[in-house]
């Protein structure tokens, strides 16, 4: 066996290894809400690992680490992994970088005029960073005096890798002072050493903070942006199809929209993709991991199905628009925000998470691989 | 634990690849210099391990010579720090933006920069697209497209590839597909050299650019010459140039890169204000020392009377490019000086030093003052 094969399958061994310890961890912390005792739990887990190949926390979010759970449900949803399998067919992995990394990916949208929030900065711990009209490369003196009295009044700090909005800093200026966005009042320095030394992340972009449209702000009582996610498959012909929709609204103080299996508080509704109807909405869920219809935001109090997201037909043209350009990459996740200056681009994913939410998971994968 | 025994296996791994050419090296040093085998192989270990030399780069910079080991290896950095120097001022994380063929192409066509025309993109473990991005799933497709689509001369590079490494050219005419030694070949063929090549696994295919005609005449050969500019870019409205090359081929090569001598081919600085030649240089594969020619050898033609055509365009091109791929601020851009124009070939992050001992001195000094400004 040559080195380069001992290699991988210590790699495999390593990452298996990883899982079945997170399992162990969750067959405990877990049983509790379950109602089944560890040892129910765990071959369960094993079962699900290495026959339907969900890892552990993603079975935990999508509520089927309980065993008790029908394997009719567990057999509607797609693993992460399979479903990667299934992009990886349709787009090529040597492009997938230039969604994953928001520096590649805000780059890209600048020169095609695909609109995006604007960047200010890029921050990385191992090299130089770059700072907007700023001359040379800016050292630490340099960041806390852009911070301090040059940076916009409101900004937002996001990993150049993040996911699910993890790692991210909003931060605004109040008579001269900074905070984020819980109100704690945050100093240059304080910034500047997230970002330097964050054992998650190592570079990061700063840009601009969008707010949300005045109806969708109405509808949450919340200006911070409730993205839009719509999935776009170009087919054979070359025109952009959408394959699902969604909004995620934002609930209480919550600056970011995810959802998180409704442990954010958030709420994620499905939209009808000819017109950007809310049709159905799911808000946190039960200790069993079953997430909880809603026909009203938790907060604001208002009706929430049959609400339309506004400039919907913008929307879609923006994102196809975006799809086309992204070629050879053929399938997206795109993440938009609406507001009232326009339609932004705030992500893509070229390998997104199937929409299991709503049952859709199934759906994508066939639409995918019949156009693979 | 497992993280190290991983990283082990893959240093031993690199390691074992490198123990033949070590072994021939400390030969054919040992019979040049007339002393022991093993006092070179202990020399090249400790050039190796102690200053991360690779053993081509060592051999032929000529490291083993008994009168360049103690002093030469202070001037020059091993390819290895130069890359670690290189990312403490370009991100690591835009690499792809230079180092990858396909992106670099298509992040240039989307900022308007000229580049030779897109054919396509091969990746084996895929599919590949056409110019435009359509699919072309399957040997059948590659080959309709290449017999096909693709008209006139085109060159087939890994997307990953440096230093020249499995380029090839071909030319079409009519379907009728002839690569560089006028041989028929059928797109088959073409489809297998990138399906089976055992280094790369992904090569773009774009149209095959020639030398402008003046240039041509003054160096003896219509391949393609490659102007090599560094730039280092302060802000998206401030750029500079540092240090410009010409790569010359000699005779029927098609690929301008010096390989330590290996190709023939010649490398030159060039005057920044003028654009005319200034030290010719030949590398001698045999003692690493750089040789200096007064004469183009295939023209006959003194340096001093060739002046690179159209370089203020090329300078304009390349601080252009700078500007627009911040936040790499330090690129080597290669450069084709045709009669349609300039055109960007590749740029290169991860650039080697120029081969010119005065240029490569200033280079590496200016890189060092960034770096210890940066530091501060």
């Amino acid at each position: 066996m040559s080195i380069a094969k001992i290699i991988l399958k210590l790699r495999h061994f390593k990452r298996d290894c990883g899982y079945v310890s997170e399992l162990l961890k969750l067959s405990f912390s877990e049983s509790t809400n379950y109602l089944n005792p560890p040892h129910k739990i765990f071959p369960h887990g094993l079962k699900l690992l290495f026959k339907y190949r969900f890892t552990p926390y993603f079975a935990k979010d999508l509520g089927i680490l309980n065993p008790s759970t029908d394997i009719k449900l567990i057999e509607k949803l797609i693993s992460r992994e399979r479903f990667s399998e299934i992009q990886l067919k349709i787009n090529p992995l040597e492009f997938t970088p230039l969604t994953e990394n928001k520096g590649l990916f805000y780059h890209f949208c600048r020169l095609n005029k695909i609109p995006y929030p604007e960047v200010y900065a890029e921050y990385f711990k191992d090299s130089s960073g770059i700072i907007k009209d700023f001359n040379g490369i800016p050292k630490e003196t340099d960041w806390i005096e852009w911070f301090e009295n040059k940076s916009p009044d409101e900004i937002v700090i996001k990993p150049h890798l993040g996911v699910y909005g993890h790692g991210i800093l909003p931060v605004k200026r109040l008579k001269n002072k900074l905070y984020d966005f819980s109100g704690k009042e945050l100093l240059p320095d304080t910034i500047i050493d997230f970002m330097k030394n964050n054992k998650e992340f190592k570079s990061f972009v700063i840009q601009e903070r969008l707010k949300a449209h005045k109806s969708l702000k109405l509808l949450t009582e919340n200006e911070n942006i409730s993205s839009v996610r719509i999935v776009t498959l170009i087919d054979k012909n070359d025109d952009v199809k959408i394959l699902y929709a969604a909004v995620k609204l934002v609930s209480g103080k919550n600056f970011i929209d995810n959802h998180e299996r409704g442990s954010t508080g958030n709420v994620i509704a499905l939209l009808d993709i000819s017109n950007g109807e809310i049709q159905t909405a799911f808000c946190a869920a039960d200790k069993l991991g079953k997430a909880g219809e809603v026909k009203f935001h938790p907060i604001s109090g208002k009706e929430i199905i049959g609400v339309r997201i506004p400039m919907w037909s913008d929307l879609v043209n923006t994102v196809k628009f975006a799809a086309l350009k992204f070629k050879p990459l053929r399938t997206a996740g795109w993440d938009a925000a609406v507001t009232d200056d326009g339609i932004k681009i705030l992500e893509g994913n070229a390998l997104f998470d199937p929409p299991n939410f709503f049952s859709k998971g199934r759906f994508i994968e066939k639409e995918l691989l019949e156009n693979q | 634990m497992l993280s190290k025994i991983i990283t082990l296996l893959i240093h031993l791994r690199r390691d074992v690849k490198e123990i033949p050419e070590i072994l021939s090296f400390a030969r054919k040093t040992s019979s040049s210099y007339k002393n022991s085998f093993m006092l070179n192989l202990c020399r090249s270990l400790w050039l190796k391990y102690k200053h991360n030399f690779s053993p081509k780069e060592y051999f032929y910079h000529g490291y083993l010579a008994p009168e360049n080991f103690k002093d030469k290896k202070k001037e020059f950095i091993s390819r290895k720090k130069l890359s670690e120097m290189q990312l403490k001022i370009n991100p690591a994380g835009y690499k792809l933006l230079t180092e990858d063929k396909s992106y670099f192409h298509k992040f240039c066509k989307s900022a308007n920069l000229p580049v030779s025309d897109f054919y396509g993109v091969y990746l084996r473990q895929f599919y590949g697209t056409d110019g435009s991005g359509n699919i072309l799933n399957g040997e059948k497709k590659w080959q309709e497209y290449l017999s096909e689509k693709v008209n006139g001369g085109f060159v087939i590079k890994p997307i990953n590839g440096a230093y020249g490494k499995s380029i090839s050219a071909f030319t079409n005419t009519n379907g009728v597909i002839k690569d560089i030694n006028g041989n028929t070949i059928s797109a088959g063929n073409i489809f297998d050299l990138m399906n089976c090549d055992k280094k790369y696994k992904s090569f773009v295919i774009e149209k095959r650019l020639f030398a402008c005609a003046k240039l041509s005449e003054m160096l003896g050969s219509d391949n393609l010459h490659t102007l090599r500019l560094i730039t280092f870019a302060n802000s998206a409205e401030n750029a500079e140039i540092l240090s410009a090359e010409l790569k010359i081929v000699k005779g029927k090569n098609f690929a301008a890169n010096i390989d330590f001598g290996s190709t023939g081919n010649l490398i030159s600085q060039v005057d920044l204000n003028t654009g005319g030649l200034v030290n010719l240089i030949k590398c001698n594969q045999e003692s690493g020392q750089n040789i200096f020619l007064d004469k183009i050898p295939s023209a006959g033609l003194n340096i001093t009377e060739v002046f690179i055509p159209q370089f203020n365009e090329a300078k304009k091109l390349a601080l252009n490019a700078a500007k627009i791929f911040l936040p790499i601020r330090y690129i080597g851009w290669d450069i084709a000086v045709t009669d349609e124009g300039v055109f960007l070939l590749e740029g290169n992050m991860y650039f080697d030093f120029p081969t010119s001992e005065e240029e490569y001195k200033k280079i590496r000094k200016k890189f060092a003052q960034i770096i210890n400004d940066y530091n501060k």
